[in-house]
């Protein structure tokens, strides 16, 4: 399925909800989904919710990049939340668990 | 390019051709147009109009129908056959029969305007002409550059396709000791896979996997190739090699782009095996009756993330003892999904790689995957090595007598001597720079291995055992192996003094040339004499074989002072 995107916004968190397969199709509706919560001044934290994520290649693991430097430039916390089975799986190949707080 | 027409001016006047036969009809009409702003070009018959419509070039054309010489049927018909872009015919005619309206339409008129004109229609209709006309110059336009666009991508994967395929394709991977497999998808990442020999035989094998796919891929990779085949031919170190990867990749691609990369050399003569594996699938090492005795974990994140304080190149060294195979592969491999949308994955690669035969076992594994695939194309590359790891030492060919030897020039006097000491030698790879330096002084290719293989012994003796003081009994020891590796690197990296010389001297004795080589470390020095007297074939345990080896390459050893300096004589 092709990723989709729901962004909650409470007490200062963005909780960014991704389903589906995140690829190198998801590029576009990435980027748009943190840009807003990264310029808002009243949001200090970026969770990534990837609970539902079916499936997430080497592209995503390269847009979660791009979204940390963008959030360390914002002065923002960065939280990948639900990480399990495949996902969790190749972040510990790629030891992202290094670089990212998991929640 | 066609011309460009004066509707594309900002003010949107229009050329208009108007034919008409009837002088007062033209020039009403003309007028009318004019001071809409538009410029016009007149025709009195339908024969002016075509050849008019030909010099002009006009956005848009009023037609009579009732002219002499061509009529304006007749005219339309032949203008849109000659028009390259949509350029609005509309006729104006005193015929109002629907018969009539509907036999200029079909010839290829846009609109039909009756007389006498209602130029309040003509106006609007004009104004709906030039929407339409501006409309479709825009979708031409469109239609242009997404031509220009996909001839352009295009190309870029067809300059990216063949950069993959010569770095794939490249030599070194017609090994005696390798088999490889790659399987290029459509969409998604490149992966590259190179092997290459260094002086001393060691087998160097990369296998990398750059985020995206096309050229960005290739271009990732290009950097990477040649670091691997120019550091592994000079026989640097996994490490150096991975660190080098990785501050170019961080310093050459956006932060979004990395490569997962399995960097690993394989040491036949000490049967040894050196990975590191940063984002990779673990490359395995299967024994010849099918058993996984090993696994080499991605312990660090790919190439091209962190920066130079935090990369880790720390390696993995794992010797073997019975005849086996190291198999590596990709991630597309283990991803690749059948119909079901199952991936391949790791359980059924272990499991094909346990039962079947050692012979069979690379082709088994490329059939397994074949059937699990069925017609369904990867989403992903598919890169498949494998290097067999025989358990017979490989034995290195002794050099010929010195007598037997050409000269091959009169080559005259010469030395230089290295020094090293603490903090240097935590981290600098001293001998392929020295190497280095050697070749430039043109002693001849069929010599590299061997003085790669007693310098490098020789400094390494200087280092574990002269200053790290590393006792190499150990290694013999069940699990010594693993234990003498973790010690080196403690020591080494807590060394905060001591220091190693190396001097190379060429002089020509009684017509023969002659390499001095001397090492001397600041260690308290050791008891050679019982080293010295063993002999290479008499010697059958992994420790202590370096010096009979380098013994048999040389003219002579001797060890001087108290252990801690040796010195040998090759012939070139």
């Amino acid at each position: 399925m092709a990723l989709q995107i729901n962004t909650h916004i409470s007490e200062g968190t963005a909780r960014i909800v991704l389903n589906g397969r995140f690829d190198f199709n998801s590029q576009r509706l990435f980027r748009s989904s943190y840009d807003t919560p990264l310029g808002d001044a009243s949001i200090h934290t970026l969770e990534i919710d990837l609970g539902d994520v079916e499936y997430l290649d080497s592209s995503a693991l390269g847009m979660l990049l791009l979204l940390k430097e963008r959030a360390a430039a914002a002065k923002k916390e960065l939280v990948l939340a639900n990480c399990r089975g495949t996902v969790m799986q190749v972040l510990e190949v790629a030891n992202f668990n290094r670089l990212f707080t998991m929640k | 390019m066609p011309p460009t027409s004066p509707a594309d001016h900002d003010n949107g006047s229009l050329k208009v051709l108007v034919a008409d036969d009837t002088q007062a009809n033209l020039l009403l009409i003309s007028k009318f147009i004019s001071r809409l702003g538009h410029t016009v070009i007149t025709a009195t018959n339908g024969l002016e109009a075509v050849d008019a419509f030909v010099r002009e070039n006009p956005d848009m054309v009023l037609m009579d129908v009732m002219m002499p010489v061509m009529d304006g049927l007749e005219a339309t018909a032949k203008i849109k056959a000659l028009s390259k872009n949509w350029v609005p015919v509309i006729i104006v005619s005193a015929k109002s029969h629907e018969q009539d309206q509907a036999k200029g339409l079909e010839i290829g008129a846009d609109d039909y305007l009756t007389k006498p004109i209602n130029f309040v229609i003509l106006e609007a209709k004009i104004n709906v002409m030039r929407r339409i006309a501006q409309m479709q110059r825009q979708l031409a336009e469109n239609a242009k550059q997404l031509e220009r666009y996909r001839d352009e991508a295009e190309e870029e994967q067809r300059i990216a396709d063949e950069l993959m395929k010569r770095l794939i394709h490249a030599e070194g991977l017609n090994d005696k000791m390798l088999q490889y497999w790659v399987s290029p998808a459509r969409r998604f990442s490149g992966d590259l896979v190179a092997a290459t020999r260094s002086r001393s035989n060691d087998l160097y094998v990369i296998l990398a996997d750059a985020t995206g796919h096309g050229l960005p891929a290739a271009l990732n990779l290009l950097p990477i190739t040649q670091i691997f085949y120019g550091m592994a031919e000079k026989g640097f170190s996994v490490s150096h090699i991975a660190e080098e990867m990785n501050r170019k990749i961080s310093a050459l691609t956006p932060s979004d782009r990395f490569v997962a990369a399995v960097i690993a050399c394989v040491n036949p003569r000490e049967k040894l095996i050196e990975v590191w594996n940063g984002g990779n699938p673990s490359p395995v090492f299967v024994t010849e009756d099918g058993q996984v005795t090993h696994q080499f974990a991605s312990r660090h994140l790919p190439l091209g993330i962190l920066n130079q304080q935090l990369f880790n190149s720390q390696t993995e060294i794992h010797p073997w003892d019975s005849a086996g195979r190291l198999v590596i592969c990709s991630d597309g491999l283990l991803e690749a999904e059948n119909a079901a949308g199952q991936a391949f994955g790791k359980a059924r690669f272990l499991q094909v790689l346990e039962h079947v035969t050692d012979r069979q076992r690379f082709i088994s594994l490329v059939a397994a995957l074949q059937e699990h695939l069925g017609n369904l194309a990867a989403h992903d590359d598919i890169s498949l090595v494998m290097v067999s790891c025989p358990a017979e030492k490989e034995e290195i060919s002794l050099p010929e007598t010195a007598s037997g030897r050409t000269k091959t020039m009169n080559a005259g006097h010469w030395s230089f001597t290295f020094g090293i000491s603490a903090p240097e030698l935590r981290h600098v790879d001293l001998i392929p720079l020295l190497l280095h330096n050697l070749e430039a002084m043109e002693l001849g290719k069929e010599h590299s291995s061997h003085l790669f293989l007693i310098i490098s012994e020789l400094f390494n003796n200087a280092l574990d055992h002269g200053l790290l003081r590393l006792d190499s009994t150990l290694k013999s020891q069940l699990d010594g192996f693993d234990r003498y590796i973790t010690l080196r690197q403690e020591r080494l990296r807590a060394l905060s003094e001591g220091e190693i010389e190396i001097q190379l001297e060429h002089f020509t004795l009684e017509g023969k040339r002659l390499l001095r080589i001397r090492v001397k470390d600041s260690g308290p020095g050791f008891d050679y004499h019982a080293v010295l007297d063993r002999s290479l074939d008499n010697n059958t345990t992994p420790a202590g074989r370096g010096i009979p080896l380098v013994k048999s390459l040389c003219i002579d050893m001797r060890y001087d002072g108290k252990g801690n300096e040796v010195v040998v004589h090759y012939a070139l």
